[in-house]
């Protein structure tokens, strides 16, 4: 863990990829946001994101190991929490999570967005592929990706109110 | 005249605890944190309970949510299956989802949930 200066604290962390590690972490770092933050609403849907990008960079992830950041900057009016991803993957994968969110950052409505996909996808056996919509609809984070080589990085953020 | 009660087992894997409410014959409960793995699990024994309501011609299902602390998307994409099929197969029974509207994820899936189906998917407080 490291202070980088008095408005900004951050964790970073690389893991190996497994389900159980993984997991832990994620809780770890919903109590970290909650001691952080002291947002108990922003807490539960930063919480729902960070199951969500762990499990795809568990289902994806084409290495053994996996970057999961927080990231908290604090600042007169407002602050900005982030949670960020990292992962290599296949190709196929880096061009599909690039359309995904591309998608869904262009919909107007990011409710009607995610309905559009549950609807569509109900019938379909498998795999869900609502991760990202449901972050964004439900959760009401901010998505956006960036790909570099083989990697990929999701980034997911919330914008809240200052306290002090 | 007596109602035959559902004959589910009760489910404790990956997470996830999935029975029925004893003593109730159209009443189950889920609690526990459903992650990717229990995704399977949760799709079995919806499967099933689908499969006895038809059975019971229940006229009403009820889940008892409050003790259910999280559900990722694989499990949500279960539970969607779900529902989506009882609304197209001719809407046999209604799904009563008693939400604990403290959670944050509660309001928001069930009301997901609530969107894809309306004639099928009361929401109730506990």
């Amino acid at each position: 863990m490291s202070q980088i200066a008095a408005a900004r604290t951050a964790v970073s962390f690389s893991l190996e990829r497994s389900h159980s590690l993984a997991g832990k972490i994620a809780n770890w770092l919903i109590d970290f946001c909650q001691m952080t933050i002291g947002d108990l609403e922003t807490t539960s849907r930063l919480h729902m994101a960070a199951h969500e990008l762990i499990e795809n960079v568990l289902k994806y992830g084409s290495t053994p190991e996996v970057g999961l950041e927080f990231e908290l900057e604090r600042g007169d009016k407002e602050s900005i929490v982030r949670i960020k991803t990292r992962n290599t993957a296949a190709p196929e994968q880096l061009e599909e999570v690039t359309r995904r969110v591309t998608e869904l950052r262009a919909a107007p409505d990011p409710i009607a967005y995610y309905d559009r996909l549950i609807r569509s996808t109900a019938p379909v056996l498998g795999m869900s592929g609502l991760g990202l919509a449901r972050i964004r609809a439900e959760a009401g984070l901010d998505v956006d990706c960036s790909v570099e080589g083989r990697e990929v990085s999701i980034v997911v953020q919330a914008t809240m109110r200052s306290e002090r | 005249m007596s109602v035959a009660a559902m004959e589910l087992p009760n489910v404790e894997e990956e997470g996830l605890q999935l029975g029925p409410v004893p003593g109730a014959n159209d009443r189950v409960r889920f609690a526990g944190t459903g992650e990717a793995e229990g995704a399977a699990v949760l799709d079995r024994f919806l499967t099933l309970l689908h499969r006895q309501a038809l059975s019971l011609e229940l006229r009403r299902v009820t889940i008892e949510l409050a003790e259910l602390e999280f559900i990722n998307s694989s499990c949500l994409k279960a539970m969607v299956a779900w529902i989506y099929k009882v609304d197209t197969e001719g809407r046999p029974y209604k799904i009563h989802l008693r939400r604990d509207a403290s959670m944050h994820w509660q309001r928001t899936s069930l009301a997901t949930l609530q969107r894809l189906a309306p004639e099928v998917v009361v929401i109730e407080e506990t």
